[in-house]
């Protein structure tokens, strides 16, 4: 019971937040500035996803001393620059990941 | 739809998690991607409520870790508030983080576009990545263990979104707005229930607005160069 009640608030409270400004208040609109900021969320947010992701609890000291899944990260980030396609993004970050594993990194 | 690829690894190891978790039945696991519909909340959610969480904290981590969706939902406000209301009523529910990137990428791309033709985008990867997610997790709670593991098919996720990430910068002020929010958000990684991933994400915002203003004025004024469309216009 406590996880099926937990779903149904955690469900509201996220349909909220995702109706927030496209339902609730979608006439009102935004100070010019905070238009303009808004056009950074796709960047901003995906960044503060990934980095974390990537750099693990050693922050940016990991960057001086890479392991196998920040180099198929890069070459997932190179490929998606060159092709800005998904799949190959996908397939070649996987199989760096692949190659440099059955090496022992 | 390579988008909604990664997301299968995720929901076959969330089954697999909800069998070994006593706290949650396979119904209830099943019913949180179709009430909740967000895989990294659904995971932190069941992984909490098996340690014993109650309610209330248990409700409050996964509206923590989906605060993010209100900036999505800010940045989509002026594009989708000339739309029907049915439409404002049903699309919030799929605004999910492959969704909101491939709406930014086709209105940067595509512009302008027409209302059918915008919502029958939205609509359509929203409806294929919701069905996948919880086809996934139907999946993973009959058959745990389907997952070959060694493959380490999870770093899909951080592939996936690293390449949301590089198709999503558009301009310099992009640039700036993801290396701020990146790195705001790892200094403040320590804080609890990805709280740092909102502190970096508005961090990120404020920067990438502020040098949009900035480069904008400097091509009124006819010096530099003119500005090109970022991840998507208003």
């Amino acid at each position: 019971m406590t996880a099926w009640l937990a779903f149904v608030l955690g469900g509201l409270a996220t349909y909220a937040m995702r109706a927030s400004f496209i339902l609730f208040v979608a006439r009102r609109s935004l100070p010019p500035a905070v238009e303009r900021a808004l056009r950074y969320v796709g960047p901003a947010v995906f960044a503060a996803i990934v980095f974390p992701l990537t750099l693990g609890d050693d922050g940016l000291a990991r960057l001086a001393k890479p392991d196998a899944r920040l180099l198929a990260l890069v070459v997932g980030a190179g490929v998606m620059w060159r092709t800005r396609n998904m799949m190959a993004t996908l397939s070649a970050g996987m199989l760096t990941l692949w190659l440099l594993q059955s090496q022992g990194w | 739809m390579p988008l909604a690829l990664p997301v299968i690894p995720v929901g076959l190891v969330l089954g697999l998690i909800v069998n070994e978790t006593d706290q949650v039945s396979r119904l209830a696991g099943l019913a949180s991607a179709v009430l909740v519909l967000g895989g990294a909340s659904q995971l932190a959610a069941i992984s909490i409520l098996g340690t014993g969480a109650g309610v209330a904290t248990t409700a409050l981590t996964i509206a923590v870790i989906n605060a993010r969706h209100v900036m999505y939902s800010a940045r989509l406000r002026s594009r989708f508030q000339h739309l029907p209301r049915w439409f404002r009523i049903v699309a919030p529910y799929v605004l999910l983080d492959q969704v909101f990137a491939l709406a930014e990428l086709a209105e940067a791309e595509q512009a302008p576009r027409a209302d059918g033709e915008r919502m029958a985008h939205y609509l359509g990867t929203g409806s294929v990545m919701a069905v996948v997610w919880w086809l996934a997790v139907a999946v993973g709670l009959a058959f745990g263990d389907l997952l070959p593991s060694g493959w380490s098919l999870e770093f899909t996720i951080p592939l996936l979104f690293l390449g949301l990430l590089v198709l999503s910068i558009g301009n310099l002020p992009g640039l700036a707005a993801a290396v701020v929010g990146g790195s705001v958000a790892v200094a403040a990684s320590g804080l609890p229930n990805s709280t740092g991933l909102l502190v970096g994400a508005i961090a990120g915002i404020a920067v990438g607005g502020g040098a949009d203003r900035f480069l904008a004025r400097r091509s009124i004024a006819g010096h530099g160069p003119g500005q090109r469309a970022s991840g998507g216009r208003p």
